[in-house]
């Protein structure tokens, strides 16, 4: 391609024709919407340094000192366990740990109402009746409407 | 900030327009779409484009085109007719001298392919190089520099058909 190119001298002069520039109104309105922006751009900044500080405060959380340790004096075989600490001094009891009682089924509840209510159930007999055979003194032998449901066998 | 947008604007805004022109009904047309295109770019772009002119030309298209779209859909919406259009107004200027020759130029430009037409705009008075002309375009530097060379080969038949009676 040589300087005396048809073409070339063409686009030369076609570059010789100027677009015209933007109207002072489309320029007035771009730097309204642009300093709109710059107004509205303590919002990010604000979000960031929220963030920021959450960031921080999680990092000194999981940085603080952890609780010392409760020290457990060496337990020798054959001994005794060593009480726990708010035992006041006792020995730990010996055996299983009690057993947990599970709540009644609301039907169940129903049912020792309806028993309980029943004329012909007499109790005290029933309960006489268990001791004469021998039978060794429930723990649920209380006086008490659970206990006495347990006796009747309407709760399980 | 201010002066960076202005100086920007200042460079690439008429031939921004210009390249508007070719979806815009008219230079009003065509500058709510620069405006719109170049505050787009601001916000959001102009952080990540490495080189912001070629940028700013594809956002121009983008914008000009959608800017025809929805003024063709309320077109046919409200039942315009074609004549109740904005009169499409010089896009270049020149000495009165040259009025004539200025005419048979826009007239031979709007009568070019599109895509032959908007590397021509880009190369001529965008002043983009063929890379940077692919890149806003999504072509190879290869069919922007070969479209360029058909532009100005029609245009040259165009015009000598115009300016000769």
């Amino acid at each position: 391609m040589t300087e005396f190119d048809p073409l070339d001298r063409l686009e030369a002069e076609l570059r010789s024709l100027r677009p015209p520039g933007l109207s002072p109104a489309a320029r007035a309105r771009i730097d309204a919407r642009l300093r709109r922006d710059r107004l509205a751009r303590p919002w990010p900044l604000a979000a960031a340094a929220a963030v920021l500080a959450l960031g921080l405060t999680a990092l000194l959380w999981r940085a603080r000192p952890a609780p010392d340790p409760i020290p457990h004096p060496p337990v020798a075989h054959g001994d005794q366990p060593a009480p726990p600490p708010d035992s006041g001094g006792k020995p730990a009891p010996e055996g299983p740990p009690p057993r947990m009682v599970e709540a009644p089924h609301p039907s169940s509840l129903w049912a020792l109402r309806e028993a309980l209510a029943d004329p012909e159930h007499d109790l005290d007999a029933l309960l006489a009746r268990r001791a004469t055979a021998g039978a060794p003194p429930a723990r649920d032998a209380v006086p008490t409407p659970l206990g006495r449901g347990l006796e009747l066998g309407v709760l399980q | 900030m201010a002066e960076d947008w202005a100086s920007l604007l200042d460079e690439c805004g008429p031939a921004l327009a210009l390249f508007a022109r070719q979806w815009a009904d008219s230079r009003a047309d065509a500058e709510d779409a620069v405006q719109e295109a170049f505050v787009r770019f601001w916000r959001s772009g102009r952080h990540r484009a490495r080189d912001p002119r070629p940028y700013l030309f594809a956002c121009v298209k983008t914008a000009a085109m959608d800017l025809r779209r929805s003024r063709r859909r309320r077109e046919r919406r409200e039942e315009v007719a074609g004549s109740d259009r904005p009169e499409p107004g010089p896009s270049l200027d020149c000495p009165l001298e040259r009025e004539e020759w200025r005419a048979a130029v826009e007239s031979a430009l709007a009568r070019l392919p599109p895509e032959q037409r908007e590397v021509l705009v880009m190369k001529v008075w965008g002043g983009l190089t063929f890379p940077q002309i692919g890149g806003a375009l999504g072509v190879s530097p290869n069919t922007a520099a070969s479209r360029h060379r058909y532009a100005l080969q029609a245009l040259r038949g165009l015009l000598a058909e115009e300016v000769t009676p």
